[in-house]
């Protein structure tokens, strides 16, 4: 029982995180073509 | 904080929407100050100069003072870039999102696209009255009433972590 709940929490930790961080690859995404277009200029 | 209301939390096409517009205006925004920030020669000058309406007189007493026009710089490239990855990341994006509709309302009163009124600046596009800049001021209005950070966003984290 104890553990099936442990898992639960675990899983809840987990769904917050990449929640929260969702938005972080486009950031990536945002840097990295920016690194494409100056290497360029 | 301000929450969404349960109907948007439920909605994910209503939700997502909204997401997606934050990090599209963060995405625009992040572009704008950086863009700025790495051209050594950017200056807000030639866009000041060409001001008209009712802030045409100050836009000439900032560019004729070379530490006003120092400061209208250094604003506009960091906090386009600090609204931008504000929005995108979702990080105290409801504050973000109201900095940036001002920013972008000034921008709109400093040229505005009214009748009679001639820029020597080649525009992106025809506008009469409405244009670009005040389509994006209402769209971070949105932003600013429907806040999504602590939905999907590090406002989220922020959030659970003063409640714990």
């Amino acid at each position: 029982m104890s553990e099936s709940s442990n898992q639960q929490n675990n899983d809840m930790k987990r769904r917050e995180l990449l929640k929260g961080l969702a938005t972080v690859p486009v950031l990536g995404l945002f840097l990295v073509n920016l690194w494409q277009k100056v290497g360029n200029c | 904080m301000r929450q969404l209301d349960s109907s948007i939390m439920a909605n994910r096409c209503q939700l997502y929407g909204l997401v997606t517009l934050r990090v599209l205006i963060g995405w625009h925004f992040l572009y704008e100050g950086i863009s700025k920030i790495i051209n050594p020669y950017w200056s807000s000058a030639a866009y000041l100069l060409d001001s008209k309406w009712i802030f045409s007189g100050l836009a000439k007493t900032i560019v004729s003072n070379p530490n006003l026009l120092g400061i209208s710089d250094f604003v506009n490239m960091w906090a386009l870039t600090l609204v931008g990855a504000s929005l995108l990341l979702g990080l105290f994006s409801r504050y973000s999102a109201l900095v940036g509709m001002g920013f972008v309302i000034l921008y709109f009163l400093f040229a505005p696209p009214f009748l009679g009124l001639e820029y020597s600046r080649p525009g992106e596009g025809s506008y009469i009255i409405v244009n670009k800049n005040l389509i994006e001021a209402c769209a971070l209005w949105v932003l600013y009433a429907f806040p999504t950070g602590h939905v999907i966003g590090l406002d989220r984290l922020l959030t659970k972590s003063e409640s714990n």
